[in-house]
């Protein structure tokens, strides 16, 4: 029963109407304004630093041609190494924590009535409340002068604590600040995933006698791939490249636990001036980024081709 | 095919720089950019506004145009403005006059104001001010407002535990004093060490002091891995290690430390002088009977340690239009008249003799402003000029933080630093 | 109905922890922006603010505020309205046309999408200044909307992808133009999407600091996010205005939320999913 109503919801992306077949310029009418605009205020500037990163620039001032010499310094700089370790570990916890809580929100707050209304709400004011004022907040609460850490933990005989000063409490302070801002945009978009599943075949898994868990599993899930998808990227994309989080509440500290890539980036680019250099750990960036994007596509088109 | 690419894109890059690129001029218009916003009410930002009126209605004809920044971003987007041949007129810069000054954004103001110099050469004070502006020879800026890291203290709970500021004199009596505060129950020490917004702690400040006052040798050399510098980092990771400066100072930036000292959480914290008013103004305990500002200590009682100076300044852009006008209200901002509104209106420390003197300026944040202007002529150390500095206070706390967190020795945290300061030269 | 009462009582205890967890560090910026200036860094502090004043709603509109407000709400309406135009009619390109480029545009998508934006900073400074764009609003918005296109593209077309083609064919036969089918029959299916990709592109205008503070620089179009970050000043961080100027930012996008639930709702229950 419920295979049927896959097929025609989801599965109608492979088909194609002879209908909608149209001529070669129409299309391309319809892409051009993008295509344009990404070439012009993208591709452009992509190009430039990709350019800018073969050179020596100081003072923002264009000096000699080096070649890959800025790419060797990097992958000779321990800092830059650490960077990337500190990279993945602050996006794959943020990405975990982030996408259950935020699957466990739309689940819970699918149904439109007043209180999913009310406290979609209330859970979307971390994600449009200005990151900067957001992280300053949380800094606020979270340093050992507010007195709130002794206060929930001195009950549980652990002694006071410096949340923001010790590497490993750091690095889960800018990882709560990452769940805490964004579980909102994922439980958007899941949400609008599980509405996009018909009621029918809900109701019809009902009538077959299939358990809460059960449907959970073998319906909600399957038909949730795209949505899943688009949320795994999104969110790991958005937290690889995150850097309000770093600079504001932890400062890349302490010792550096929690710099991540970008913030070094940035502030070899604009502290340091050395623009060169900040441009060819952008387009490292942007390969790592890729790479991202290309493991998580083929993990899925893998676990697709297994049999429902 | 790489040369290909490059030279392909080189084109593109060099046909889009060549569409626009119109430097607008329109006589009698002085643009400016500052981070004060002349229609705000704090006492500067009044000062720059009664400055351009008194300016305007001395030169008919000329127009005071003042485009507010933000103060973070200012320099570096002047410098891309230049290199788009779109630039303001003037632009206030404090630490970052080298990357002015090294870009070529900025053109030397000898051919305009030589002769102002010379006639007003006596009155001026903070010669250190036009030196650290003075590059081969050439006056690269104006200084307007001069200001140090020096030591705030709460003179309330000095005198609860029978403290004064001469304990603060040696390091030995600081670190003394913190203990006597601690004990006593008082807030200790509060010290910035995030890499974030970083300046002077008790480790440069240290380091500079065995260093003949400087902390960079000639040429900006850094060479911070050596006997002097494990001794000055070790003086202050020691503070930390024994408790006198809690662990999280290593996640604090200098706002964090300022807002709990403001808050009472504090009675010794190092802070720009320049902050004195906002103290004043955002506590409900500080006036000058209950907070004093003091030089930082040194290892001996002869002296007391080096204090970084530094100086708000104005410099003429290199593709101005109007480079008389410009240089002409540059001088006047740093006329008698000038000095007067930022020291009094905008309770700045005196740029001149004949204003520090006037009768306006007692009690309230000109005592406060009076201390610190003492301190900051008796030690304030101006970086050599193109330095740039400003971000090795961040190596220096990165170093203590490799120190104290990942087991990292002092010479070796140091050479780090060492290498990181070279670098950005 | 016992079980129903403790899965209500479940619920409620449950919406009250996730909301204090959610609210607390906001809730701490509200009562902060009621204090006056002396009792904001006050130890201990007021939890709540005694007597609470207003003065720094007041002083932030004296500051300004209103007029950054203004042009916030232009930017970040504007840049809605172009990406949902641009990104609607590209995306149905991709999910219902057929031709040659569109595996490649497809793909380039998700480039497009890892390219990290601060590295276009400086370049991006320098291409504006020559196109004349440097200290715009058109500048901002042709930023934003080539920021946020790629992604609402993404969702549009995968989504349209989704909805069966018959309803579309059924149009067609009864004679309606291709674009009055997009507009009148694919455009109400897509609408949770549409809302969905519309709000993230709103947020992002809306509370976009980075982009603007880099490229504008004249105090008359000053966006909010710039006007909040400029209370962090370099003499003090002035709490009271920069968590009070926080406060009336969010008020608008949230109340725009709210409202489009409903719509959000509508476009469901009168799309096709429901057949």
């Amino acid at each position: 029963m419920a295979e049927a109503g896959v097929a025609t919801v989801v599965g109608t992306g492979g088909r194609r109407s002879k209908l909608f077949r149209v001529g070669e310029v129409k299309p391309y009418l319809f892409v051009l304004p993008f295509i344009g605009l990404e070439a012009l205020f993208l591709l452009l500037p992509l190009g430039m630093s990709l350019y800018y990163s073969l050179f020596d620039i100081k003072y923002l001032i264009v000096g000699d041609f080096v070649g890959l010499q800025n790419y060797f310094e990097i992958f000779s700089n321990r800092r830059f190494l650490a960077s990337v370790g500190v990279t993945m570990t602050f996006s794959l916890f943020s990405l975990f924590f982030t996408f259950i809580v935020g699957f466990a929100l739309a689940l819970w707050l699918v149904k439109d009535n007043g209180h999913s209304v009310f406290m979609r709400a209330i859970i979307l004011v971390p994600y449009v409340i200005s990151m900067l004022v957001g992280s300053l907040l949380l800094k606020w609460v979270l340093s050992q002068d507010a007195g709130l850490t002794d206060l929930l933990l001195g009950p549980l005989g652990i002694p006071s604590l410096s949340i923001l000063g010790d590497p490993s409490t750091a690095m889960a302070a800018i990882v709560y600040n990452g769940v805490w801002r964004d579980s909102a945009f994922a439980m958007m978009l899941l949400m609008a995933g599980l509405k996009s599943i018909p009621l029918h075949i809900y109701q019809a898994a009902k009538v077959d006698g299939a358990s809460k868990l059960y449907t959970f599993w073998r319906i909600t899930l399957p038909l949730m791939r795209m949505p899943i998808l688009i949320t795994l990227v999104r969110l790991l994309l958005y937290f690889v490249n995150s850097l309000t989080f770093q600079l504001v509440l932890t400062g890349g500290g302490p010792a550096g636990a929690t710099t991540n890539i970008v913030l070094h980036m940035y502030r070899s680019a604009f502290e340091d001036s050395l623009l060169g250099l900040g441009n060819a750990m952008s387009f490292v960036l942007f390969l790592f980024n890729l790479a991202i994007i290309a493991v998580i596509i083929i993990l899925f088109r893998v676990s697709g081709r297994t049999p429902k | 095919m790489g040369r290909y690419y490059a030279r392909t894109l080189a084109t593109v890059l060099a046909a889009t720089c060549s569409l626009g690129a119109i430097a607008q001029a329109n006589a009698g218009t002085v643009t400016m950019w500052t981070f004060l916003n002349p229609e705000n009410t704090s006492g500067r930002e009044v000062a720059l506004r009664n400055v351009i009126e008194k300016y305007e209605a001395n030169h008919p004809g000329v127009d005071i145009v003042v485009e507010p920044q933000d103060w973070a971003t200012m320099t570096e987007k002047f410098v891309l403005s230049h290199s788009a041949n779109r630039a303001p007129d003037i632009i206030w810069s404090a630490q970052d006059l080298g990357l002015l000054v090294n870009s070529g954004a900025v053109t030397s103001l000898n051919p305009y104001l030589a002769d102002w110099l010379a006639e007003n050469d006596d009155d001026l004070l903070f010669d250190n001010a036009y030196d650290n502006a003075t590059y081969d020879g050439e006056l690269m800026a104006v200084p307007l407002f001069p200001y140090s890291v020096l030591v705030f203290y709460r003179k309330d709970h000095f005198a609860q535990v029978g403290l004064t500021e001469d304990d603060l004199d040696t390091w030995d009596g600081f670190a003394a004093a913190v203990k006597k505060l601690q004990d006593a129950g008082l807030p200790g020490l509060l010290l910035p060490l995030s890499e974030d917004k970083p300046s002077s702690t008790i480790a440069t400040t240290a380091y500079m002091d065995l260093n003949d006052g400087h902390l960079l040798a000639e040429g900006c050399v850094a060479d911070f891995a050596t006997d002097i510098g494990v001794q000055a980092l070790t003086l202050q990771t020691d503070m930390i290690k024994s408790g006198l400066i809690s662990q999280e100072a290593v996640a604090r930036t200098n706002d964090d430390a300022w807002d709990l000292f403001i808050g009472g959480r504090g009675s010794i914290v190092p802070q720009t002088s320049a902050r004195a008013g906002a103290l004043l103004s955002s506590s409900d305990w500080a006036n000058e009977e209950t907070v004093g500002i003091v030089p930082w200590p040194s290892f001996t009682t002869d002296h007391h340690g080096p204090s970084v100076g530094a100086s708000w300044q104005v410099s003429l852009w290199s593709g101005s239009q109007n480079k008389e006008e410009a240089s002409d209200f540059m001088a006047f901002m740093a006329s008698e008249e000038g000095a007067k509104e930022w020291a009094v209106t905008g309770e700045q420390l005196p740029l001149r003799a004949s204003v520090a003197n006037l009768p306006e300026l007692s009690g309230g944040v000109f005592a406060l402003n009076q201390a610190a202007s003492e301190a900051l002529n008796e030690t304030g150390r101006f970086p050599r000029p193109g330095c740039a500095e400003s971000s090795t206070m961040g190596d220096w706390n990165r170093a203590a933080q490799d120190v104290l967190l990942n087991g990292i020795s002092p010479v070796d945290a140091l050479q780090e630093a060492t290498d990181s300061t070279n670098r950005r030269q | 109905m016992r079980r129903a009462t403790v899965q209500k009582m479940v619920n409620v205890i449950v919406s009250v922890i996730v909301t204090v967890i959610v609210l607390f560090p906001i809730l701490w910026g509200l009562s902060t922006s009621l204090k006056s200036t002396d009792r904001i860094l006050k130890v201990p502090p007021d939890v709540v603010p005694n007597p609470p004043v207003l003065d720094h709603y007041y002083s932030i509109f004296e500051r300004g505020l209103g007029r950054y407000l203004f042009n916030t709400v232009v930017v970040s309406s504007i840049t809605v309205l172009v990406v949902l135009l641009l990104g609607f009619m590209a995306a149905y390109a991709l999910a219902r046309m057929e031709f040659r480029a569109k595996r490649a545009i497809t793909t380039g998508l998700l480039i497009i999408m890892s390219i990290p934006l601060a590295s276009l900073l400086v370049p991006t400074f320098t291409l504006l200044a020559n196109l004349n764009l440097l200290d715009t609003r058109t500048g901002l918005v042709l930023l934003y909307t080539t920021y946020e296109l790629p992604l609402t593209i993404w969702l549009i077309s995968n989504y349209i992808k989704t909805i069966p083609e018959s309803f579309e064919h059924a149009a067609l036969i009864d004679g309606y133009s291709r674009g009055a089918v997009m507009r009148k029959v694919t455009l109400p299916l897509a609408m949770p999407v549409v809302i969905a990709s519309s709000l993230f592109t709103l947020t992002f205008a809306w509370n976009d600091f980075i982009v603007a503070v880099t490229m504008n620089a004249s105090e008359g179009i000053k966006t909010l996010p710039v006007g909040i970050y400029n209370f962090l000043g370099i003499f003090s961080r002035e709490w009271g205005p920069l968590t009070a100027a926080a406060m009336i930012s969010i008020i608008p996008i949230v109340i725009i939320f709210v409202v489009f639930q409903r719509y959000f709702v509508s476009g469901l229950t009168g799309g096709g999913a429901k057949g």
